[in-house]
């Protein structure tokens, strides 16, 4: 199971896309960089390192085209490099940490323990999914 | 000789003729005559007669009714009547009597050879068997010079009262031999008469048939005729109507073809101006054709520019994406820095906006691009439909040119030929006026015709019954 990320402050920042008509949000410390990407899961070489590529909706088992998926979300685990294709970021909120609720134990029960949601941010305007790409160790692995 | 039975009744009837006046005398001298002899018996000989009289007298009131004993019973009669005044004459001695003596031989004789057929010689016996009875009976008779004598007397009276009867009857014969003969040729006559009358009464109804069927098709064809001149009537006055509609028209029409006379001198200075103005049109599409060869090179070059805006916008995209990804990076950063990276996290998320705006102005130019360049599309299709019609103006112009050319030709062909059938026009209009009065006239005549027509079907009718009543 991932580890839910602790921020020293109660303000956490969350890179905002929007997949599916609907917004996830993905923690900005885990955050290496974003970048233009082929738009294709595979191997690619991102400045003289090969890393693989992982479709961040297919993760989320989401139906998207892969040629909306024009960048990389880079992050960085152990030292090692992963990539997820992912659209265009919308926006970076913060949200409070009070602002963040765990998933509700039937939802997570119906998703299983391998989904890479790990819990629900409130904004203004709605609800954020939020999402830890290196939850599934295994899917990062294929 | 033969007897007929009109001999019979013709001697009958002589017989009871001659036989009634004797028995009247007869009756008046036995009782007033001059040998009359007194006798007992005066009374019943008197009976006897006067029973003979009136048996006579009833056999004459037969024969003149037309009712007849028939020979037998008359003779039988006739027996009896002479039987009872012979032997009652006998028995009183009235023998003497010339009445007696000249008729009774003849009266027997007579009434007894007709009726029997019988001739003189059966007469002569007859008058013997009677002159013996008398001997017999008459003592008077006993003289042969007086028996003689009255034998001679009565067989002279007896021959010629036979002569007498067959005279009589010779010419009793003859008048009705003459009579049938003039019956028959009369007959003959009348036959003939009726044959001739019965061959004129067919040759009559003949004729009569053939007026008949000649009445019946002469008045057929007078309700043919009669028809007929009702509907020439008709037609006449719907001809004379006509015409006279024609003659309106045709002034109507004279109007009218003044007006396209007049008409066509104005088509012919239209068709000189249509000439000038399809001179000046052709003149005009080359000009026109020169300035869509222009607008259409501006428009292009336009679309050229368009498109170098358009790519213009997309690079302008692409650095405003970069710029964004910057941005979030550098957004990124700051934040991962903590409270050292707060102020550069402000500038990176202005840097973000400005990438977000830019990225949306290009967005916009390219789609304006992207119109602009459809427009310019559209624009280009619509010069080169332009163009085509201005060529197809040239070429209609061209073609209007020689039409009107044409046109201005045959208008001053048509104007002549208006003027030669405005003057064809008066003339029909002349000529269509005299058929009007001349259909007048006729209109006149056949009314007159149609009461001769009238008049002929009432002696039609008329022939018809006198056809009727010849063959009747």
């Amino acid at each position: 199971m991932a580890q839910k990320p602790v921020q020293p402050e109660q303000i956490i920042h969350f890179l905002v896309f929007d997949l599916a008509g609907q917004p996830y949000g993905v923690n900005v410390a885990q955050v290496e960089g974003v970048v233009a990407g082929p738009g294709r899961e595979g191997k690619w070489t991102y400045q003289g390192q090969e890393i693989i590529l992982h479709s961040l909706p297919r993760l989320l088992e989401l139906a998207l085209p892969e040629e909306a998926l024009n960048r990389v979300l880079l992050i960085r685990r152990d030292g090692e490099l992963h990539g997820f294709l992912v659209p265009t970021p919308r926006d970076i909120v913060a949200l409070a940490v009070e602002d963040i609720f765990p998933l509700p134990p039937l939802i997570r029960r119906v998703l299983g323990e391998r989904t890479l949601l790990w819990g629900v941010g409130r904004m203004e305007n709605g609800l954020l999914l939020l999402v830890d790409p290196e939850a599934d160790e295994a899917a990062l692995r294929k | 000789m033969q007897i007929d039975h009109e001999d019979l009744a013709f001697g009958e009837r002589i017989i009871n003729y001659v036989r009634w006046p004797i028995l009247v005398i007869l009756l008046l001298f036995n009782n007033i005559g001059p040998t009359q002899q007194s006798s007992d018996l005066t009374l019943p000989i008197n009976i006897a007669l006067l029973v003979a009289l009136l048996m006579t007298g009833y056999i004459q009131y037969r024969l003149h009714r037309g009712r007849s004993f028939g020979p037998a019973i008359t003779l039988a009669l006739a027996v009896l009547q002479d039987g009872l005044i012979t032997v009652g004459v006998a028995l009183t001695g009235f023998y003497h009597s010339h009445f007696f003596i000249f008729y009774y031989p003849s009266l027997l004789g007579f009434s007894l050879a007709f009726p029997l057929r019988l001739g003189l010689g059966y007469a002569t016996v007859v008058g013997a068997a009677y002159f013996a009875l008398s001997w017999f009976l008459t003592p008077a008779l006993g003289d042969p010079a007086i028996a003689f004598k009255v034998l001679i007397e009565r067989w002279l009276v007896l021959y010629l009262t036979v002569a007498i009867g067959g005279v009589l009857m010779q010419h009793e014969r003859d008048r009705r031999r003459r009579a049938t003969a003039d019956a028959a040729r009369n007959a003959a006559e009348k036959d003939a008469l009726y044959r001739d009358l019965h061959h004129r009464l067919e040759g009559w109804q003949q004729v009569a048939h053939e007026i008949e069927k000649t009445t019946e098709k002469l008045r057929k064809l007078t309700t043919g005729l009669s028809a007929l001149t009702a509907e020439m009537g008709s037609d006449c006055a719907t001809i004379s109507a006509t015409a006279e509609e024609i003659v309106n028209r045709t002034a109507h029409n004279i109007e009218q073809l003044t007006t396209i006379g007049r008409m066509s001198q104005e088509v012919v200075a239209a068709a000189r101006r249509l000439t000038q103005a399809a001179d000046s049109t052709k003149e005009s599409s080359h000009l026109a054709r020169r300035a869509v060869q222009r607008a259409t090179a501006a428009v292009q070059d336009l679309r050229r520019r368009s498109t170098a805006i358009g790519d213009l916008a997309a690079a302008v995209r692409r650095v405003a994406d970069q710029t964004t990804l910057l941005a979030f990076n550098a957004s990124i950063e700051a934040i991962q820095a903590g409270p050292e990276g707060g102020r550069f996290a402000v500038v990176a998320d202005e840097v973000r906006q400005v990438a977000d705006r830019s990225a949306r102005l290009a967005r916009e130019i390219d789609e304006l691009s992207f119109e602009l360049e459809q427009s310019t599309a559209q624009v280009l299709t619509a010069l080169a439909e332009i163009a085509d019609m201005v060529d197809e103006t040239r070429r209609f112009t061209q073609v209007a040119g020689q039409a009107s050319e044409e046109q201005k030709g045959s208008a001053e062909v048509m104007a002549h030929s208006v003027g030669e059938l405005e003057r064809g026009t008066q003339e029909t209009a002349h000529r269509v006026r005299i058929v009007s009065e001349t259909m007048d006239r006729q209109h006149a005549a056949l009314q007159q015709v149609a009461v001769l027509s009238r008049e002929l079907s009432a002696a039609s009718d008329r022939l018809a019954e006198l056809s009727g009543a010849l063959a009747a």
